[in-house]
């Protein structure tokens, strides 16, 4: 019926939801989380509040610890940008993964390349982070308009695909071949040449010693003020979360359902990118084969937890990277497995998707959820 | 010609291990594919299955040691895989939550839990060795392992030999299991319910039959068959428990139900061919000659065909048309 | 139930037109008693009270959403009901799942085929009971179903796969269904809404023979030539309530009818008379199919000027709703024209499967593929997109699930389709302070309660949600504005307020095709008042030059029928053109 071939069954099954208003089921989600976390602790012969207390020392209790804390946050942010942008189109970006890392190779290689001043180099790498990124998920969305291939799979296999392509790039082969990205001076070493510039620390030394908290803070804010101008300020993001809450309506209004979905993976896609960009040139200053290896997976969870708003999103971040640095130092001084962090990340995720769990609460006077808005139509 | 040969192309695939170990790796992706055909074909998507083979690893190892039986371990896994199967079916079924948010979080929780508890039990060392308990008496705190058998006389045949009768006991158990999957599916009348249920659910509740049921044990079939295919990875082909050691082995599984048009065989048959993609890889590893260099490369060809399998390039594939979509009765029709 | 057998021969020649049976002796074979069963705030059926006996057909009719179908999803334990009873043979039983009902007689065909297309007929038909074992024996079901088949004359091929079938042959497969089951008493809903004629006399056969049989019948429609020809008692529902029960040899098409669509108390609509232009919207043999491949539009020819209202008066799915759909750009036309001031609306597909405008060459302006340009952009803008710059409104029948998106704030709404324009954003940036300026304009103009612009429109009630779809299409200043049910569900007062607002716009020159299933609305509205019928306009009348019998007859399908006259469905008046 359209001109673009989406079949509106295609698109309503991807999910398109509006939960109560309120940061509640997102809070409740991560007590829940915590609580189950703590019993797994319990159980396995330790002790929980040593291993909270550790982790919230370890994110929290010193300037350093701060800092770190956002450090960890920056990629995260952005990449919870993506996902958080691809679902307010109804679309489920599991392919943020494969997106940074396909937008850090090609990052990573105008990084080591050309030898600019910072001030060029570093906009330009970010750009070829960004046309990477937008150009995997674009892929995603535009088989998923024009030829109904569910996002889900095809991006969980562009991870896969994005995962051995950077292998083979940055890793030597059985017989001692370097890869075609890998730097000759280490050999064995799976990594790229070092980056010919990075980005500014902006925290004084005076403050932070041995902060490393760089100029990439700004741009993942800056970017989330993007992400919210784009979806509520401008026509595009008009259109693009109309698809996402109610394709028909959106048809009958003339918005091609189809077009937007593509136009919101290649941003999203974009923000995906820009994570990779800012942490090579803020962190780690070369690619290597242990560059953001669950940045994406953690995304999903950010993006929920933050209910796909930009403030929900950056405070989201802020308490994945609190788990991530935190969890290395409840691992190092409580020995307590950081592991810990990746269960209650899985435990957040679904106390979230398994909503009802929570109305259920909330229904048998549990926990107090405010008035809830009426679903939008989901087939 | 001369160039196949020069290139390591010919010496790779004239190599019996390459072939015999394309059956072992397809074995690992087959059984959580039929599992997968299964729970799809009555409606419910089992992104989990990653989680549930992982959880199958650590479980068979952990009751292996301590019950010193590998048949024990299996049982577990297989047991364990159920269960976490019917956690999803419980959100997805009863709760009508997306199935995939849910399967994304099992799949995050499982692999925390079994790297937590591996250094947990067994310390920074991680799972002790392994043991096959009919090479002589194993120690206690050993993992014992299912050998692979050696088919009577049959295994000494040149190349087929190697190839199809010296195989671990699992690989016919997989064949047996496709077969009956098959059967199951196809010609039985719960299949044919859970047919109905995948396709119009509401059909087939105002035919009487009862969809939450049906849709349980579909999901649960596909985690106890994840299950068995964990307690395989561990106990069978590596013989230990490493974090992560799945390595997306679920994920395709589920390109292979794709590529395989929903059927057992059909699973099966794209089981093979990833199950190829990632023997060749291994193979090339050893194999001297410039295909060696493009090994990680050729790793990624499963990856790839199944987005063309996806995009429909060959041929439209059609999915159960409720997969995915809770079944709320309550709705408008 | 102990009748002797009547072949299907005997049946159809002793040409029964209207079963003649005396008073119906015993309980009846199913009742509802008083039955209430509510969602949400709405009640869809308020104490429904029916009797159906063996033996007999029973009509249900009324008009859509008047309950009917809610109660038989009651009556075939889909649904629980809040109040109220089911009684068997005056037992009363409670069925908690459809299994209950199945197994206590009760078999439905539904209105949406429960058939699953991938499977054959024998397993759709045996689905649920299969013949026994564990394994499923095909070659059993496929003998059981070639037996019913035979037996009640309803050809079918058990082997075949039902998406391969026709419509007609797949309501076939769910009456096999039902009659496999052993049910005894068979509820239709709306079966005839997707046969062709010929279908529903071979359906009507079938359906009187099952009555002789000893079954119970209820049949759901809303098409009163077929109620007076095969039932012998009707009851017909409005709103959610029964509001009437009569004997088919002792009523007509048209007391039915008054029954059904109710006088409603309509508050009188000032109207002066109609200042004419030009004409704007001209369709000619336009052909659409429905979703089940039936056609729906059948080379219906429509002219509609400037300045005034055209009604469609017709009984709902008579093509009324694939008409607009492919006016606005949401359905493909299979052939004929439709331009609104010479620009073409219609999307049709040519031969290569490419979607095209047909060109108008007598007009000045066309929609002539232009390069790749021109392609390129017919990417990105969809079908109706172009109909809206065409200078078309549309007010869609379904508001919530079409013409709103609920989790949109009230202003947010105001702008669906016209986000793009200058005058509320400038290179793609949304300018707030203006949205808000026309929102409070209209949300003002139009007396949306309560007056808050940023209140999510899903919070509104019906009316008043209707409102905020109506305030937004009328005020884009169309050539062609098109309203369908727009008061379907709005109380007196806001039904009023829409009314008016019509006048005004026809007063200002607007051409206004409205589509309502009210006739009084229609009646009172429209200048011109156009009869549909099967997809086809029968009859147009000036307004005040027929009086609602006659327009309601014809929407009903013509000629007077009398209780002797046969089904004869080729009606002589349904030909080309109009």
């Amino acid at each position: 019926m359209s001109l673009v071939s989406v079949d509106e069954d295609t698109v309503q099954r991807g999910f398109s939801y509006e939960w109560a208003s309120g940061a509640i089921i997102p809070v409740t989600a991560v007590v829940l989380a915590l609580i189950i976390g703590a019993l797994i602790v319990r159980v396995s012969g330790s002790d929980p509040w040593n291993a909270y207390s550790q982790l919230f020392n370890g994110a929290f209790g010193s300037a350093y610890n701060i800092s770190e804390t956002l450090v960890a946050a920056i990629p995260l942010i952005l990449a919870g940008l993506s996902v958080a942008f691809a679902f307010r189109a109804g679309l489920f970006n599991i392919g943020a993964q494969g997106q940074i890392l396909i937008a850090a190779l090609l990052s990573a290689w105008v990084g080591y390349s050309l030898n600019l001043p910072g001030v060029i180099l570093i906009p330009l790498a970010l750009i070829a982070g960004i046309l990477g990124g937008a150009a995997a998920a674009g892929l995603a969305g535009l088989l998923k308009a024009w030829r109904g291939a569910h996002e889900v799979i095809t991006t969980i296999m562009m991870n896969y695909i994005a995962l051995y392509l950077s292998q083979y790039l940055l890793e030597s082969t059985p017989l001692g071949t370097p890869g075609p990205m890998q730097q000759h001076a280490q050999p064995g070493f799976p990594g790229t040449p070092p980056l010919n510039a990075s980005l500014p620390i902006i925290v004084p030394s005076s403050w932070v010693a041995n902060g490393r908290l760089h100029a990439g803070l700004i741009i993942a804010l800056v970017a989330a003020l993007l992400f919210w101008f784009i979806l509520w300020r401008t026509t595009l993001g008009y259109k693009i979360r109309a698809v996402g809450l109610n394709p028909k309506a959106a048809a009958y209004g003339g918005i091609n359902v189809g077009w937007n979905i593509v136009l919101a993976m290649l941003i999203a896609g974009a923000f995906a990118g820009l994570a990779a960009g800012v942490s090579l040139f803020g962190t780690e200053h070369q690619l290597t084969d242990t560059f953001l290896p669950t940045a994406g997976f953690d995304a999903i969870a950010v993006a929920l937890l933050g209910r796909n708003t930009a403030p929900g999103v950056i405070l989201g971040a802020i308490l994945f990277g609190a788990f991530e640095h935190g969890g290395a130092l409840m691992q190092s001084s409580a020995g307590i497995s950081s592991h810990l962090i990746e269960i209650l990340q899985g435990l957040i995720i679904f106390f979230i998707g398994a909503d009802a769990l929570v109305r259920y609460l909330a229904r048998h006077g549990v926990i107090h959820l405010p008035r809830l808005q009426r679903k939008e139509a989901v087939a | 010609m001369n160039w196949l040969i020069n290139s390591g192309v010919w010496t790779t695939l004239i190599n019996a291990d390459l072939w015999q170990s394309t059956l072992r790796e397809s074995t690992l992706l087959a059984l959580p594919a039929i599992g997968g055909v299964i729970a799809e074909r009555s409606g419910v998507v089992n992104i989990a299955m990653e989680g549930m083979i992982l959880t199958g690893c650590f479980i068979s190892v952990f009751i292996s040691i301590h019950a010193h039986n590998a048949a024990a371990g299996l049982l577990a896994a297989i047991a364990l895989g159920g269960a976490m199967a019917a956690v999803l079916a419980f959100a997805a079924v009863r709760l009508k939550a997306n199935q995939i948010i849910v399967g994304v979080a099992i799949n995050l929780v499982a692999l925390g839990l079994t790297s937590y508890l591996n250094v947990a039990v067994w310390g920074q060392n991680g799972a002790p060795a392994s043991c096959a308990p009919s090479g002589g008496a194993c120690k206690s705190g050993q993992i014992l392992t299912i050998p692979d058998w050696s088919v009577w006389q049959l295994n000494k045949i040149p190349g087929v030999g190697q190839i199809f009768f010296q195989q671990n006991p699992i690989f016919y158990l997989m064949l047996l299991l496709v077969v009956l999957a098959h059967v199951f599916l196809f010609r039985t009348k719960i299949g044919l319910r859970i047919r109905a249920v995948g396709e119009h659910p509401r059909a087939a509740d105002t035919a009487g039959i009862n969809v939450q049921a049906l849709r349980y044990l579909a999901v649960i079939l596909s985690g106890m068959l994840s299950g068995l295919a964990g307690g395989y990875l561990a106990l069978a082909v590596s013989g230990t428990f490493n974090d992560n050691m799945t390595s997306g082995a679920g994920f395709i599984a589920l390109a292979a139900v794709i590529f395989g048009k929903w059927t057992p065989f059909g699973a099966f048959g794209a089981t093979l061919l990833f199950g190829f993609g990632l023997a060749l890889w291994h193979t090339l590893q050893n194999t001297t000659g410039p295909v060696q260099d493009y090994s990680t490369l050729i790793a990624a060809l499963p990856y790839v065909l199944t987005i063309v399998a996806l995009a429909g390039f060959v041929g439209r594939a059609t999915a159960p048309a409720a997969d995915g979509i809770p079944y709320d009765p309550a709705e408008a029709a | 139930m102990d009748h002797p057998e009547i072949t299907r021969e005997e049946a159809a020649e002793t040409q029964l037109t209207v079963p003649t049976r005396g008073t119906p002796t015993g309980p009846p074979a199913i009742e509802a008693v008083s039955i209430v069963k509510r969602f949400g705030a709405l009640i869809a059926n308020n104490r429904v009270s029916l009797q159906a006996f063996p033996g007999e057909i029973l009509a249900l009719v009324g008009e859509n959403g008047a309950g009917k179908s809610t109660l038989m999803n009651v009556l075939s334990g889909l649904l629980q009901p809040d109040e109220g009873e089911i009684r068997l043979k005056g037992q009363a039983v409670r069925f908690r799942s459809p299994r209950d009902a199945i197994e206590h007689g009760i078999g439905m065909v539904h209105q949406h085929f429960m058939l699953i297309p991938k499977l054959t007929v024998a397993e759709n038909v045996v689905l649920g009971h299969e013949p026994s074992g564990v394994l499923f024996d095909q070659r059993a079901a496929r003998r059981k179903v070639a037996e019913l088949s035979e037996a009640y004359g309803l050809k079918l091929d058990p082997a075949e796969r039902v998406e391969a079938l026709s419509v007609g042959l797949q309501q076939r497969v769910e009456i096999l269904k039902i009659l496999y089951w052993g049910s005894d008493i068979l509820i239709f809903d709306e079966p005839t809404a997707v046969l062709t004629p010929q279908e529903t006399r071979e359906l009507f056969v079938v359906l009187r023979e099952l009555a002789i049989k000893g079954r119970a019948i209820i049949f759901i429609t809303h098409k009163l030539k077929e109620v007076m020809a095969i039932s012998n008692r009707i009851t017909v529902m409005r709103a959610g309530q029964v509001v009437g029960h009569l004997t088919t040899v002792q009523t007509s098409p048209a007391e039915i009818a008054s029954k059904m669509i109710g006088h409603e108390v309509l508050p009188e609509v000032h109207k002066g008379p109609a200042k004419v232009g030009d004409p704007v919207l001209e369709v000619r043999d336009l052909d659409v199919l429905s979703d089940r491949g039936v056609p729906a539009v059948r080379g219906l020819s429509l002219e509609i000027r400037g300045g005034e209202i055209v009604g469609i008066a017709g009984v709902e799915g008579n093509g009324q709703t694939e008409l607009v759909e492919a006016l606005t750009g949401l359905r493909e036309a299979q052939g004929g024209t439709a331009t609104v001031n010479g620009i073409e609306l219609l999307t049709e597909f040519e031969q290569n499967g490419r979607a095209s405008r047909s060109q108008n060459h007598e007009a000045g302006r066309s929609h002539r593929l232009r390069g790749f340009g021109e392609s390129f952009r017919r990417l990105t803008k969809p079908a109706p997109a172009y109909v809206r710059e065409a200078g078309v409104s549309y007010v869609p029948e379904d508001r919530r699930e079409r013409g709103l998106v609920l989790s949109y704030s009230v202003a947010d709404n105001t702008i669906l389709g016209i986000q793009s324009t200058p005058q509320f954003s400038r290179a793609g940036i949304l300018n707030f302070g203006r949205i808000q300026r026309w929102a409070r304009t209209l949300v003002t103009r139009f007396d949306v309660r309560p007056p808050k612009t940023n209140v999510p429109v899903g919070t509104l009630s019906g009316g008043n949600q209707q409102k905020v779809v109506v305030a937004r299409e009328f005020s884009e200043n169309p050539a062609l504005l098109i309203a369908a049910q727009p008061t379907r569900g709005l109380d007196v007062g806001a039904a009023q307020f829409v009314h008016e607002r019509l006048v005004e716009k026809r007063d200002q020159g607007t051409a206004i095709l409205l589509v309502s299933a009210e006739l009084d609305e229609v009646m009172a509205l429209a200048d011109q008042i156009a009869v549909i019928y099967e997809g086809q306009i029968m009859d147009v009348f000036e307004a005040g030059t027929a009086n609602e019998d006659e327009i309601g007859l014809l929407m009903t399908g013509g000629a007077q029928h009398t209780a002797e006259q046969s089904i004869d469905l080729e009606a002589p008046a349904l030909s080309q053109g109009s």
